[in-house]
């Protein structure tokens, strides 16, 4: 349920009109596709924060990013991977976000009591371990195993070469494997 | 053998962690839906008008009020608003008074008070700060863009606090023009209400179990109305999770 909007038509929510001739989603149309990429753009948003806790968040801002420049999607490419790109920039605004408030404000850091570890549900050896893995290779991993998206799959939400995509979870299993293994015979 | 030593007792692990939640296309749709009402929002009237058009508008309407934060001296009291209905002037003992002080004064306040970055959320429009504080002895934080909060410096009342820190979500616009936070305290949820139409009757602490943070432009600045300065401030309350 893509098609083009006729014009002066009420179709659902107001249609989005592109200055151009290509179709474009309508506001329904978005919504439908955003539900059915959700568990993928949940992992990436998941693998970019390296956590769990702002994953809603994430994937609500990305909503309104998404609906915001839906005239620049072309219905005929592959959604999740536009809409991957726009969970990713929004996850990492968040992480940077994050890291200038720590950075800016280091005397408030000493002076409020501790956050809350940011993900009751990742085990303490594994949210010391994923960090260090760029959320790229996160990213590739998590699809790859929560997800089991094939390769050819992963390279394409993340656009990516698919070469590149077994590359990194090979590595990232790798690294976490070694992290992780050192840290339970320490 | 470690815990590590394989490929199926990390994949398991990996999946226990980062595995969707049964709900996600729900929340992928509700997330799709308020984008949709957010971006179907158009700001009409004073909303409407350009930043330097509403400051204009804005001191004008003080200064016909009978107040002037603009001119005058520094170090009075900046009368509030005690609710929407009322234009009593909240108590100058009031621990949250704001002084009567320039722009650029008020400024400096806000962010000695509220060190933190009073950025809005680039899509969803400026949110400059919230106040909140409860009926109950809870917490006493303030709100950044970025979901944390952090105590209040030289306010009165800190001591009463038993939980210095409140989770919140990132606002989310709701359907009526305000926003939506999600707030998370010792493992309870509430839902935070703020909306930009300060004069509209049904806003306030509701008894809904749903909080409304009223707000007033003043000399630029979006202070948030924190109640009935007779009354102990009503501005959060923490129900259980929903």
């Amino acid at each position: 349920m893509q098609g083009r909007p006729e014009p002066g038509t009420s179709e659902g929510h107001a249609p989005v009109t592109a200055p151009h001739a290509s179709p474009r989603l309508t506001h329904d149309a978005f919504a439908e596709r955003f539900e059915g990429a959700a568990r993928v753009l949940w992992t990436i948003a998941a693998a970019v924060l390296g956590h769990r806790a702002q994953v809603e968040d994430v994937i609500q801002e990305a909503a309104i990013v998404g609906l915001e420049k839906l005239d620049q999607f072309d219905p005929n490419t592959h959604f999740e991977a536009w809409m991957g790109r726009i969970v990713r920039f929004v996850a990492l605004n968040h992480l940077r976000r994050e890291a200038r408030r720590r950075t800016s404000q280091p005397e408030l850091l000493e002076s409020v009591p501790a956050v809350e570890p940011l993900d009751h549900d990742l085990d303490d050896t594994l949210q010391a371990a994923l960090p260090g893995l760029r959320p790229v290779v996160r990213a590739c991993l998590l699809l790859k195993v929560v997800e089991e998206l094939e390769y050819r799959e992963i390279a394409q939400v993340l656009e990516i070469p698919e070469g590149t995509a077994m590359s990194h979870v090979h590595r990232a299993r790798h690294a976490l494997q070694s992290q992780l293994s050192q840290e339970v015979m320490g | 053998m470690t815990a590590y030593d394989s490929n199926q007792d990390l994949d398991a692990r990996l999946r226990e962690a980062f595995l969707p939640p049964d709900d996600v296309a729900a929340v992928a749709r509700d997330a799709a839906a308020r984008a949709i009402a957010h971006r179907e929002v158009r700001p009409r009237g004073f909303a409407a008008m350009p930043p330097w058009a509403r400051g204009i508008l804005a001191t004008a309407a003080l200064f016909l009020m009978g107040f002037s934060p603009l001119w005058a001296p520094e170090g009075e009291p900046l009368p509030l608003w005690t609710d929407d209905t009322d234009d009593q002037v909240a108590s100058v003992d009031d621990p949250y008074r704001w002084e009567r002080c320039s722009d650029s004064r008020l400024d400096a306040i806000a962010r000695e008070l509220f060190p933190i970055d009073l950025v809005g959320c680039s899509d969803l429009g400026p949110l400059p700060f919230e106040q909140l504080r409860p009926a109950q002895p809870m917490v006493c934080q303030v709100a950044s863009e970025d979901a944390t909060w952090r105590p209040l410096p030289g306010i009165d009342g800190l001591a009463w606090l038993s939980e210095p820190l409140l989770r919140l979500g990132t606002p989310r616009p709701t359907d009526d023009g305000g926003y939506q936070l999600m707030a998370e305290h010792g493992g309870q949820r509430a839902v935070l209400l703020i909306h930009p139409r300060a004069a509209a009757p049904s806003f306030g602490a509701g008894a809904d179990g749903r909080l409304r943070i009223h707000r007033k432009e003043v000399a630029g600045y979006v202070v948030h109305e924190l109640g009935a300065s007779t009354e102990p401030f009503f501005l959060a309350r923490i129900d259980q999770e929903q």
